[in-house]
């Protein structure tokens, strides 16, 4: 006769293998996907010329949206180099979100903003918008800075973007993000060259920018990022746009469009109640109702990601801003998942319904659970004395030098697509860094999770962080740490 | 440590399937790891000697081409070749023994011709013949991988280069959409016959990407006949040819396509009824103005918008009692708001009458709809 525990012990045991061997068998998957994915984009980038599309009066017109709050650091910098990228049809529609230091005042200067009349309406509702500027300068014709009531949140300043956006598409980004001077006609190509499918967002990867360099606004030379949490973070985010995102891209199922950098069918973001400004997770959540609009509507939607880097965002420096932003991203899985459960194995959201958000959570949401209750239950192996140290060392190396292999993988793409290093000693040095990231990052992002979860079921709000910004042109002249700004800012995920 | 990596490897036949598995997928793990490595750096070290190697060819490339193409104008002290036969077996001898080179030379013979223009870039033509380039081109169309006879193909347009039919015409039914629209590009761009045929067979919509493409190289061939497109927009039953025509009425400005738009104006399809109003408004002709007025109000509040935004650039004045109208009455904002847009517009000529419509408008008007007015006033800005 066996006892409960031995039951218990086997039904875990059993659940985490399979659960485990799922795991192992979609990231090869991933990086199957990924690799076909990434040689579909350069086949079809060979027969396309950028410039025909950026100079054709035919490509659809774009409006880059960026909220900023407190950026008064980088804002000059930023917006000037979002008012020279390669397109015709764009306009770039910066909102000042309430913002306590001088970030209006700049941009007003700087620009020669004056204040106009501006026919606007609330198609999705925000704080109160107090007033609009555009220059007298030509040269800034481009240019439109809303000025809104603090919204708490970037999904606030966004949807005051979407609601004055005047072209088809608009592009999400934040005004502490350096772009790519072919960022829109890049992100533009999928939409463009798709022939079977209403594009209704693409997105690119983001990049660490901290220990690249920058002149004008302008990347000039990009490096792995030498402070350690923003190198594992470089891992992490090529593994997450080079091997999981174009994967899910060449199968039409990406879960996500991070809001750092993606480009959006207006009319469907309106429609589908454009960003949720208590959301966490409002590029994802965004995304979640633009497919269930789709759905609902009858709309043969494609989501698409393009494997080329063209956004360079600051990471948290310090281990504390980290955690924060970790916790953040945590709760808003967790938010995500409980505002959206109704599409969880729902055949009638097809793809999205039994793919993605199942996928997001069995993997994504419920990952750090299985994880922290796997160390609790080896614990009480251990005290039990019924672990086999031999066996559980190889099961343990298995999952160690998969999960490097996978990070290796993904590095290898980039490096075979891009070479975005200069030297061999830089791509080299980060594939090494995959070899500890699961004994130093991942506890850190494991315990974040966690936290995220258990703050969000408590009730207890995180703030918007208090990123420390540098600014892109600090590099050189750096400025005190108390002149910096310590205000919430938006941070990107991947 | 090694005794029991030793013990397991020797006892691998006894162990349990799933440490078996394991050390499978962790072995198989290393040698990806290890190939992983290999491969970046491989990788790395080819593309350094590549761009070493381009980055010494690329002048001398340059320099012979540049020779070549202004052969006869270069005095005789700067010749450092006799003749122009000497300039290309100098070509074909020392470099184009490999094929990565001429590659290169090819690339390079494309950029030239991007900035170069008349004799010149009749030239470039001339030394893709001598140094036997077309032949190289000629075998990517035959080539197997679609890619690279798209590559080829796209190499032929960028050139300018005549190509006969019978290369062209069987791509242009490939299997692969990308060979058989960069072939229909081709046609349009290097056939002597009638290049627009493909727009009467074609069933397929064309992609915005392809009309695009289309669009430039048709508007920036010189050399192209360019046909009266009423008869595609009255008779095609492919809609994205129909708007594409109608671009192209637009860009050329072909007043005696008109009728053929106007007709449009009548079509079940909302968006073919979008662009024909587009097309009337951006050729400005005000025959049309009153159709488009009394259709109006079938319509939904897409092409309702764009028969607003016609009569603005249109501007006849004409219809500043309707635009008046719709700006009060309209009942949603982007009626009102592309009312004002089109009345400011239907003003501007009459500085007395523009004074007072605006006094009298402003007097019954909303808070949103003075906002419009004002908008629509500022002299500083520039309204697209």
């Amino acid at each position: 006769m066996h006892t409960p525990f031995y039951y218990f012990t086997w039904f875990y045991e059993y659940a985490v293998f399979f659960y485990g061997i799922t795991l192992f068998i979609s990231y090869l998957l991933l990086a199957l996907f990924s690799s076909i994915a990434i040689r579909a984009y350069f086949k079809k980038k060979s027969y396309t010329d950028n410039e025909t599309i950026i100079y054709s009066p035919l490509a659809p017109g774009i409006s880059v949206i960026a909220p900023a709050y407190n950026e008064e650091l980088s804002i000059i910098a930023n917006v000037r180099s979002l008012l020279t990228l390669n397109y015709v049809f764009y306009e770039v529609i910066i909102i000042n979100d309430g913002s306590t230091d001088k970030t209006l005042e700049f941009l007003i200067e700087e620009f020669e903003l004056v204040k106009i009349d501006y026919p606007y309406i609330d198609r999705i509702n925000t704080q109160p918008v107090k007033q609009f500027f555009k220059s007298v300068n030509p040269a800034f014709s481009k240019l439109l800075v809303i000025d809104k009531e603090n919204g708490k949140s970037k999904a606030d300043g966004s949807n005051a973007g979407v609601n004055a956006a005047k072209y088809p598409y608009y592009v999400c980004t934040d005004v502490d993000c350096i772009l790519h001077k072919d960022t829109l006609v890049e992100l533009m190509r999928p939409i463009i060259q798709e022939s079977k499918r209403t594009i209704i967002a693409t997105g690119g990867p983001l990049r660490m920018a901290n220990s690249c360099d920058f002149e004008g606004g302008e990347l000039i030379r990009m490096r792995p990022p030498k402070p350690l949490i923003p190198r594992f973070q470089e891992i992490e985010y090529i593994r997450a746009y080079m091997l999981s995102k174009m994967g899910w891209s060449l199968v039409n199922a990406v879960p996500n469009v991070s809001g750092g950098l993606g480009l959006f069918n207006t009319e469907i973001a309106i429609k589908a109640g454009g960003y949720d400004y208590k959301s966490y997770a409002e590029d994802q959540d965004l995304i979640m109702r633009m497919i269930q609009y789709c759905c609902q509507e009858k709309i043969k939607y494609g989501i698409r990601y393009i494997p080329k880097t063209l956004c360079w965002t600051e990471g948290p420096p310090t281990l504390k801003a980290f955690v924060r932003q970790r916790t953040r991203w945590a709760q808003g899985l967790l938010q995500l998942m409980l505002a959206h459960k109704k599409m969880f194995f729902n055949p009638r959201y097809k793809r999205a319904g039994l793919i993605v958000f199942p996928y997001n959570f069995f993997f994504e949401f419920i990952a750090p659970i299985v994880e922290i209750t796997g160390i609790i239950y080896m614990i009480v192996l251990a005290l039990m004395d019924r672990i086999n140290w031999p066996f559980a060392a190889v099961v343990f190396t298995f999952a160690y030098i998969y999960s490097v292999c996978m990070s290796i993988i993904a590095v290898l793409w980039d490096q075979l697509a891009f070479k975005n290093y200069k030297t061999w000693r830089e791509a080299i040095g980060l594939c090494l860094t995959a070899f500890v990231e699961m004994f130093l990052f991942h506890p850190i992002v494991l315990f974040s999770g966690i936290r995220g979860y258990i703050y969000y079921m408590s009730g207890r709000r995180d703030k918007w962080g208090d990123m420390q910004r540098k600014g892109f042109d600090t590099q050189k002249t750096k400025k005190p740490a108390a002149e910096r700004s310590t205000a919430p800012s938006y941070e990107p995920q991947p | 440590m090694i005794s029991f990596i030793s013990n397991l490897i020797q006892n691998f036949r006894h162990q349990a399937l799933v440490i078996q598995m394991s050390l499978i997928v962790i072995a198989a793990c290393i040698i990806v790891i290890l190939l992983g490595f290999i491969i970046i750096s491989v990788s790395r070290y080819r593309k350094r000697v590549r761009d070493r190697r381009e980055a010494k060819l690329i002048p001398t490339f340059d320099e012979l081409i540049y020779h070549y193409i202004s052969f006869d104008q270069l005095p005789i002290s700067e010749k450092e070749f006799q003749t122009k036969e000497g300039i290309v077996q100098e070509i074909d001898k020392k470099y184009f023994y490999r094929t990565k080179n001429k590659q290169l030379f090819l690339d390079r013979l494309i950029g030239f011709k991007k900035t170069f223009s008349g004799d010149m870039s009749e030239e470039i033509n001339e030394l893709f013949y001598d140094v036997g380039l077309h032949k190289f081109c000629m075998s990517k169309l035959s080539a197997f991988a679609r890619h690279r006879k798209t590559k080829g193909l796209t190499e032929f347009i960028a050139l300018g280069v005549p190509l006969a039919d019978v290369h062209i015409i069987p791509l242009t039914h490939s299997r692969s959409r990308a060979v058989r629209t960069t072939a229909r590009h081709a046609y349009i761009k290097l056939s002597k016959n009638n290049p627009f045929t493909f727009f009467d067979s074609s069933k397929e919509d064309l992609l915005v990407w392809e009309q695009i493409e289309l669009f430039q190289i048709i508007t920036t061939n010189e050399h192209l006949v360019i046909p009266n497109f009423s008869s595609w927009i009255a008779h095609s039953k492919n809609k994205s040819i129909v708007k594409f025509c109608l671009r192209l009425v637009e860009h050329y400005h072909q007043t005696e396509a008109l009728p053929s738009v106007q007709r449009q104006l009548d079509s079940p399809e909302a968006d073919i009824r979008s662009a024909a109003i587009r097309c009337l408004g951006n050729m400005r002709n005000t025959d049309y103005e009153d159709k488009m007025v009394r259709i109006y109000y079938e319509q939904n509040l897409d092409c309702q918008v764009d028969i607003l935004d016609a009569l603005g650039r249109i501007a006849s004045g004409r219809y500043v009692d309707f635009l008046v109208n719709e700006f009060r009455n309209g009942s949603e904002f982007l009626i009102r708001k592309a009312a004002s847009k089109a009345l400011m517009r239907n003003l501007v000529y009459d500085p007395e009458e523009k004074e007072r419509v605006i006094a009298e408008v402003m007097e019954h008007s909303s808070d949103e709809q003075k906002t419009m007015i004002n908008y629509y006033q500022y002299p500083i800005l520039k309204f697209a």
